[in-house]
């Protein structure tokens, strides 16, 4: 604060702005830094005690039904197993680029990838379909008396397993706002 | 600009006000669209994609995060950890929780696993939890629409 020395009448206070503006622009340039752009994720909530605790299934009709995936030797999905339909599938993933790859490498890679998960997506609605008609058939959707156990080899992929639970616990409503839900109990085989 | 009427040279002065306006706008801005608790989110992990994936509506008051990378290697608090020892952290983590009085059961844990992970590693992890006594999972994939 600066006092003018001039009468008493024409008294100003100035006030120094400029350690405010300095303190504005240091938060400016924190949150800069501090800001991280990432596609929004989400959650399936999964409760799997230990298999000793679990409950024994009382009857037959309670048994879990198994959804089976066999892997290439990379890792990527082979085919699907589900009520004795085995779902092929002939298109391979290819390999991500490495880091300095050209962007026609990248390009071709997304082509590819394009292709493979347009194979697997239908597989995965199919195998959904299904799953409707089984839960449609003896209890409401998103009742707690179907279960479904999933199958998988040590090496497969593990965005398989989030498409297979995807595709057995819940599915979209035609206007994409809501989900249905369908299976509720699932675990992986010991 | 102002131009002082004297017979000396003139001085340009700026008015830095609207220019402050500005950055208090961008300030504001910024304070909104960043999300504190993603900032342990880490970027070496690609997560596999489902039209399912929404976000939590809230975050559970107990939750431990293991993250895993394409190459089967688990991040604790951003360093990477061999699958083999991860039990030592969890074992140490739930004794943490009880000696704060907290029930170790109730803890989400939430997988973030690459999307190139072996499910057999992944598998592993959560086999780790269940023998200390965590059972709540949230596997968590990036949203991602597409056409039936």
């Amino acid at each position: 604060m600066r006092l003018r020395t001039q009468s008493a009448l024409e008294d100003k206070l100035e006030l120094n702005m400029t350690p405010m503006i300095d303190v504005v622009f240091q938060l400016l340039t924190f949150f800069l830094f501090t800001l991280k752009t990432s596609e929004p994720e989400g959650n399936f909530g999964i409760r799997m005690p230990l298999a000793s605790a679990a409950p024994q299934f009382k009857a037959a009709s309670e048994l879990p039904k198994t959804l089976a995936m066999q892997a290439n030797a990379d890792g990527s999905l082979k085919a699907i197993i589900f009520q004795n339909t085995t779902y092929a599938i002939k298109t391979s993933r290819p390999a991500r680029p490495m880091r300095d790859a050209t962007d026609t490498a990248r390009d071709a890679y997304q082509r590819a990838l394009a292709l493979h998960r347009a194979e697997v997506n239908a597989a995965f609605d199919a195998i959904q379909d299904r799953v409707v008609a089984w839960v449609g058939k003896t209890g409401a959707p998103g009742s707690t008396e179907h279960a479904v156990e999933f199958d998988c080899p040590p090496n497969l992929h593990y965005d398989y397993v989030i498409d297979a639970i995807s595709a057995v616990t819940g599915r979209l409503s035609p206007d994409g706002e809501k989900i249905e839900p369908l299976i509720e109990r699932v675990r992986f085989k010991p | 600009m102002k131009f002082k009427t004297s017979a000396k040279l003139p001085s340009a002065e700026t008015d830095m006000t609207p220019m402050i306006d500005m950055t208090f706008q961008l300030i504001t801005f910024f304070m909104f669209v960043m999300r504190v608790g993603d900032l342990e989110a880490s970027d070496k992990i690609k997560l596999p994609g489902s039209q399912l994936a929404k976000p939590p509506e809230g975050k559970p008051p107990q939750m431990l995060t293991l993250q895993m990378t394409d190459r089967g290697q688990v991040l604790w608090s951003g360093n990477e950890v061999p699958l083999d020892q991860l039990s030592l952290f969890v074992r140490r983590f739930v004794e943490e929780e009880r000696f704060l009085r907290r029930d170790p059961a109730a803890t989400v844990v939430m997988i973030r696993a690459d999307e190139l992970a072996k499910t057999g590693d992944v598998q592993e992890m959560l086999k780790i939890c269940q023998k200390q006594g965590l059972s709540n999972f949230n596997l968590r994939a990036a949203q991602r629409a597409r056409k039936r």
